[in-house]
């Protein structure tokens, strides 16, 4: 069994977004406790990068509230909030293509403060099956590999939620195994996910939540 | 919070210089508009001698403005901008960090720059430390409000042109009082009042620019 360390627990109350003029959805509510899954589904333009972009506060929310350990993270602009999530964008455009594996990764760990950096650098690139090209420019990494790297981003950061945006595309069925697995012992160490896919991952006590405009959800 | 900063102007840094010929090209810049002044004054000595100070800041402000819009533009444009946002480490210094790399990659480099073109100019050697020091705060300060410009026009779909119509009004006290101080040094008159109000300059700048940067640009990622 896994040490626990994380024990946050996430929940939406009434959650609405709308981009443009536009009301992408509305009455969202779900909670999550550590170790919890959510999956959002929903036809493309539903609103799931939304979602996971109001839950980074990337974005303005229309209405409800998301709170976290029970205290609403949309009311207080504190910038902690930020050390919580790990963010997968649906693309992996910000990886320095002229870096290496191992310098993208060490940038982060700096900016994150991450504590024994080389060595936890070192496990984020074993745990995406990616040591052998740690020290490979990633100018050219496979689309495939590119998000193996952004995924190893995720797992450098060591915090308590992942918000994940198409986190399997481009991966091949070995670097979804991989994937699993680490979010399997993110799960067993008390994390929480939440992804936006359209994959069916096999994981054990996972929630889904469709979304669609004026629609109760979850 | 230094070693998050300093990360972000070190990245920067590299990566500007590992595209080659780019870091080095406000330099030349530089040298070229402070000869093609010059030159098109002709020989007249007493002449360039006089417009001296005045060549030497109009070629500084030029080649600022030459980088300015690349400030954010290459992480904004990769999505990096999004992620440094949404990192632990406050909007205030990641600006603080943008602005920062743009100075060494400009600002500060035209430092010895200047000794390079002083010579073309006639500026006599005893003015140098003045017009260095003056030429300091005021690439400093040309770097601050350059990155709160570049943050407001940023995601416009022509920055360039609005980003100068921004800065250089703000820039024209900056300005004056560095045009003064060269004349006043120039002309071997006192040179600490003029010195002082530009570090006064600078140090305002200092603090508002990054704060007013952080808003624009979280604003600006929250619309997008």
């Amino acid at each position: 069994m896994a040490k626990r360390l994380f024990s946050s627990t996430l929940s939406f109350a009434d959650v609405a977004c709308i981009r443009g003029n536009r009301l992408l959805f509305q009455n969202f509510s779900a909670s999550l406790a550590a170790g919890g899954v959510l999956r959002l589904a929903g036809a493309n333009g539903a609103g799931k990068t939304s979602l996971l972009r109001i839950v980074a506060r990337a974005l303005p929310h229309a209405a409800g509230r998301i709170l976290w350990d029970g205290v609403n993270i949309l009311e207080n602009e504190n910038i902690a909030h930020n050390a919580r999530f790990a963010f997968l964008p649906a693309d992996d455009r910000d990886l320095k293509l002229l870096e290496t594996a191992r310098e993208n990764l060490h940038f982060w760990a700096v900016l994150w403060c991450i504590e024994n950096s080389a060595a936890a650098i070192d496990a984020a690139l074993a745990a995406m099956g990616l040591s052998s090209l740690a020290d490979t420019p990633v100018r050219v990494f496979s689309a495939g590999q590119k998000r193996r790297l952004s995924l190893a981003r995720i797992i450098l950061k060591q915090c308590p939620l992942w918000l994940l945006d198409e986190p399997f595309n481009a991966l091949d069925d070995a670097a979804i195994d991989l994937l699993s697995q680490a979010m399997a012992a993110h799960l067993a160490a008390g994390g929480m996910v939440m992804m936006a896919t359209h994959h069916h991952p096999d994981i054990k006590n996972m929630q889904t939540a469709h979304l669609a405009a004026a629609q109760v959800a979850a | 919070m230094t070693g998050p900063l300093f990360a972000i102007v070190a990245r920067d840094l590299r990566l500007t210089l590992g595209r080659g010929s780019e870091g080095l090209v406000t330099v030349f810049f530089f040298v070229l508009v402070v000869s093609v002044f010059a030159l098109a004054l002709g020989g007249d000595t007493a002449l360039v001698a006089r417009a001296a100070a005045g060549i030497i800041w109009t070629a500084a402000v030029l080649s600022a403005l030459l980088t300015l819009e690349s400030v954010y533009h290459r992480d904004y444009a990769d999505g990096t901008l999004d992620l440094l946002l949404l990192s632990p480490l406050s909007p205030w210094h990641i600006v603080a960090a943008k602005m920062l790399s743009h100075w060494l990659l400009g600002g500060a480099l035209l430092l010895p720059a200047a000794l390079v073109a002083a010579p073309l100019l006639f500026i006599p050697a005893a003015a140098l430390p003045v017009l260095l020091l003056s030429l300091l705060f005021g690439t400093l300060y040309l770097s601050l409000l350059g990155g709160l410009g570049a943050a407001l026009t940023l995601g416009s779909r022509r920055p360039g042109v609005l980003l100068v119509v921004i800065v250089l009004p703000l820039y024209t006290p900056m300005l004056l009082l560095g045009g003064m101080a060269a004349a006043a040094a120039l002309a071997e008159m006192p040179v600490r009042p003029y010195l002082l109000l530009q570090a006064a300059l600078f140090l305002a700048a200092l603090p508002l620019a990054p704060a007013a940067a952080a808003v624009s640009l979280t604003t600006n990622m929250r619309s997008s």
